[in-house]
């Protein structure tokens, strides 16, 4: 018998299987974040740029600096620019200046590199940077500003929207007090839904967490509630841009959407019975300390009956759409 | 040589668990509802720091299941306790719920730092800052 020894490659999350670097995907989360990016500087003025812009920056410098300490220099690390900018969008405009260097700090250097660096860090840098500048400034970040002006980007609403759901479509077009990128969930989704299609953002999590938080508010309050918790701006920005992180969430199918149901869940729990006004950053790192008990402990129990279920969800879906497009021939 | 090995393996579980679980983990909810902040951290340091020495310098001679349980429940039943001290018997548990599971969380993230090829000098950091994270994590439960 041959008893060649076989060669096993281990290596840390995340496990790409195609030809993409870090800052590839860097790149596409850019490209998605712009239209939020623009729209909130549109709204708040040139300060959100200068804010967006010195997270960015500084964390890419801090990124640079743990590089020449490890003696591992990483000056074309986007993904660490992308993580400021990701933090800084999610703080109020009328924030002092160093507040996204210091969360870029946090997040760089506390969150990510002292816990093994790149790739090995157990928590989302940007969301846990947000959460400690939260905690510990938290009359500056729930002093939200309104925007300047209205935004009116849409127009006036169909009929049908403004007769039930006016409130709803209100919110979509962002016209409430908000942090700097989460002024406008239509641009959020915009963005959310290229990264979908790129293959960035993953769509297990997203579609169980969006549905989680859509059907808990929809049994137990109302359907106009429930309509309004999904586009709430920090939940859309959470489960859209932060929550796929490869490193940061699971990678088994099943685990996927256990973490998905998880982060809906617990948002809208903290949301609903919590002394703060939006869960989603809570959740999301309460879900990222599960991550490794799902993929190894959760899924080798539970696995088979959530495949199951998700196979027969894309039977059902396969089987719509074979009908749908007969039907539009008909 | 093996008590000193004993002492130093004691020493060393000491500081990891006062640094990196309780005291970091609860006071600052805790301290964040009380009249007092100060004389509640005070208390908790205290009875956490008193506790934890107690426990390690009964059981350092035999180490066995019962050690791991009570290891794993003290904190809880301590929580609990000072919380009746400060504030009311629902608040008390509440607070050992929310420790019991701070403890379960927290000893899951330590099995992925373990598992992890991190630096072993670095793994004592990476697990306070994990538990100081948590801790900021577990503030949004209150309710």
């Amino acid at each position: 018998m041959d008893r060649s020894p076989v060669s096993l490659s281990v290596a840390p999350a995340p496990h790409v299987r195609k030809s993409v670097s870090p800052d590839y995907s860097a790149f596409d989360l850019l490209i998605a974040l712009l239209p939020a990016l623009i729209i909130g500087v549109l709204s708040f003025g040139a300060r959100a740029a200068v804010l967006a812009a010195v997270g960015a920056v500084c964390a890419w410098l801090f990124s640079a600096i743990a590089g020449l300490i490890k003696k591992s220099p990483a000056w074309s690390d986007a993904s660490s620019a992308m993580t400021g900018l990701l933090l800084a969008m999610l703080l109020p405009a009328n924030a002092p200046i160093f507040i996204p260097a210091l969360g870029a700090f946090v997040a760089v250097i506390v969150v990510r590199e002292l816990t093994g660096g790149a790739s090995k860090n157990i928590f989302n840098p940007a969301m846990a940077a947000v959460i400690f500048i939260l905690l510990v400034f938290p009359d500056m970040m729930n002093d939200l500003p309104s925007p300047r002006s209205s935004l009116e980007w849409f127009g006036d609403a169909p009929n049908f929207y403004v007769n039930h759901l006016s409130g709803f479509w209100a919110a979509l077009s962002g016209k409430g007090p908000a942090s700097i990128g989460t002024v406008c969930p239509a641009a959020l989704i915009a963005g959310g839904v290229y990264l979908l299609m790129r293959k960035v953002s993953d769509r297990k999590i997203t579609a169980s967490c969006l549905a989680t938080a859509f059907i808990l508010p929809a049994c137990f309050v109302s359907l106009n509630d429930a309509l309004l918790g999904i586009i709430n701006g920090p939940l859309i920005f959470t489960v859209l841009f932060l929550a796929s992180d490869p490193v940061t969430s699971p990678v088994t199918s099943a685990g996927k959407i256990i973490y998905g149901v998880g982060l809906g869940f617990l948002a809208v729990i903290i949301k609903n019975m919590g002394v703060y006004s939006d869960g989603a950053g809570f959740a999301l790192l309460l879900m990222n300390t599960l991550v490794w008990f799902i993929d190894l402990k959760l899924v080798p129990k539970l696995g088979r009956i959530i495949d199951f279920f998700a196979d027969l969800a894309a039977l059902a879906a396969a089987g719509f759409k074979k009908r749908f497009r007969r039907e539009v021939k008909e | 040589m093996s008590e000193k090995k004993d002492s130093l393996l004691l020493k060393i579980i000491l500081l990891d668990n006062i640094l990196t679980v309780q005291l970091v983990l609860m006071s600052p909810a805790f301290a964040a509802s009380a009249k007092k902040p100060w004389l509640c951290a005070a208390v908790f340091a205290l009875l956490f720091l008193g506790c934890r020495t107690g426990l390690y310098l009964l059981s350092a001679k035999k180490r066995n299941i019962f050690y791991k349980t009570a290891d794993f429940l003290h904190a809880p039943i301590i929580s609990a306790a000072a919380a009746l001290f400060f504030m009311t018997p629902r608040d008390s548990l509440v607070c050992g719920a929310t420790v019991l599971l701070s403890e379960l969380i927290l000893a899951l993230i330590n099995g992925r730092i373990r598992v992890s090829d991190i630096n072993p000098a670095l793994r004592i950091i990476a697990e306070c800052i994990s538990a100081c994270i948590l801790s900021m994590a577990m503030l949004g439960l209150r309710f």
